[in-house]
């Protein structure tokens, strides 16, 4: 388990004993790749923010059900973001939906970061999307709707009319590029 | 809270799966909205003050629910026992009505045992009179065969009614006493004989058992020396008799030569 993992799993473990700093904290380290995933995943900063806020509360009710030996906090969370962003999807209707991807701009205006928290956050933003951008378009593409859409891979496969092994592969291919890359540049570090 | 969507996985592709989600999530992290943090830490205080005023609210729920609960098990306790105590009661009345009415039973018992020995006493005393009576009636005859008796009639004194015959075998000294007339006795007094010899003082002859106001006939036992008594009386006397008369003389008469 990494570090961060290691500072959000005892976070949750306070959250679970009713500590409201606990929870200003796991705020201010996640919200930001919560935000830009829900709003990557709906397309709409009201449908994100909303689910942002229904996943914090969630965890701050419920922290008690986060078990470590089945994974890190900070994926878990991220998943459970996701979910609720497509669930609210679904609720609202495909339609709804398109019309929410024809607008992402929000009125509203961002939480100021401290600096350097900034720099770092954008600098291994851009890494990660150059490192997805340099990856065969067909792996990005089924990663992406993966990850961002939640469809298993035979729906992928249905969806894309492919095979679902070669989307299974795509998949796992892309993931294992994106990883070798972190790998090598951590190691260079 | 559901976040594990996808069909059980392996340690490795969940990693990766892990790995990939947040690789995407950072190369897309975007700040949020400056007024969301504000917006959740203030739902989540204020959910918390609900949720524990909830709480507090089910706490005393459930200690009105269990303090309900005994209450009602006491007053169920109590209407068995005042149940139990009522028919103990119940019974305990019943018993003193058997007991009563067998106490009255035995008292109706007890008074009808003392009726029929008052009764049973009368009739003895009345058996033993009509014996007395009968064995008098055969003395008279007895006497009144013998070639010789010693006889007087008595006559009442001042004041006083009735009559009298005695008649005593010079021999024997035994003989039987008529009397016809005579006033009931008061309860405690009987009638006394007395032999009278010259100016010598009243020796006593006998107690006379009276059988009825009309007719006595009653024996004389053991006058000493009958030939030698100059008349006879009879006076009221204590229950026993006196060694003297003391009581008033009702019935007095010499002896017919």
């Amino acid at each position: 388990m990494t570090e961060s993992s290691n500072i959000e799993s005892a976070l949750l473990s306070r959250l679970a004993a009713g500590d409201e700093r606990a929870l200003a904290e796991l705020y201010d380290r996640l919200s930001p790749l919560a935000y830009g995933l829900a709003l990557r995943v709906a397309g709409n900063p009201d449908v994100a923010e909303d689910a942002v806020q229904d996943a914090f509360l969630r965890v701050w009710h419920r922290a008690e059900r986060y078990d470590a030996t089945r994974g890190a906090a900070r994926p878990w969370f991220l998943r459970l973001v996701r979910n609720i962003v497509i669930d609210q999807l679904r609720a609202r209707g495909s339609r709804d939906r398109a019309e929410l991807r024809s607008g992402t701009q929000s009125d509203d205006v961002a939480a100021p970061e401290r600096p350097d928290d900034a720099v770092v956050r954008r600098e291994r933003a851009a890494s990660v999307r150059a490192a997805l951008e340099a990856l065969p378009a067909d792996q990005r593409r089924a990663i992406e709707i993966a990850y961002f859409e939640g469809l298993s891979h035979t729906e992928i496969a249905a969806r894309e009319n492919t095979p679902l092994g070669t989307v299974k592969t795509r998949i796992r291919d892309g993931v294992e590029r994106l990883r070798a890359h972190f790998g090598r540049k951590e190691a260079h570090v | 809270m559901s976040d594990e969507r996808e069909r059980p996985i392996g340690v490795e592709e969940r990693e990766l799966d892990d790995f990939a989600l947040e690789a995407l999530a950072e190369a897309y992290a975007t700040p949020p909205p400056a007024a969301l943090r504000q917006r959740i830490l203030g739902t989540a205080r204020e959910e918390t003050a609900v949720t524990a005023s909830r709480r507090a609210t089910t706490r005393w729920r459930v200690v009105g629910a269990i303090a309900a609960t005994v209450g009602l098990a006491l007053v169920g306790l109590l209407a068995r026992e005042h149940g139990i105590a009522e028919e103990r009661l119940a019974a305990l009345h019943t018993a003193e009505s058997t007991a009563a009415d067998r106490l009255a039973a035995l008292h109706a018992a007890e008074s009808t045992a003392a009726e029929l020995t008052a009764r049973l006493e009368t009739q003895g005393n009345t058996l033993v009179g009509l014996r007395e009576a009968l064995a008098a009636q055969a003395q008279v005859l007895r006497v009144m065969g013998s070639p010789h008796t010693v006889s007087a009639a008595l006559s009442p004194t001042e004041g006083r009614g009735g009559a009298g015959r005695i008649h005593v075998d010079p021999s024997t000294g035994d003989g039987a006493i008529v009397l016809a007339g005579v006033d009931a006795l008061a309860p405690g007094k009987v009638y006394e004989l007395w032999a009278l010899r010259g100016d010598a003082p009243p020796e006593p002859a006998g107690l006379l058992d009276v059988v009825g106001p009309d007719l006595v006939v009653a024996r004389v036992q053991g006058v000493t020396r009958p030939s030698e008594v100059t008349a006879f009386a009879v006076s009221i006397e204590p229950a026993g008799g006196s060694k003297s008369p003391q009581g008033p003389i009702v019935l007095a008469g010499p002896v017919q030569g």
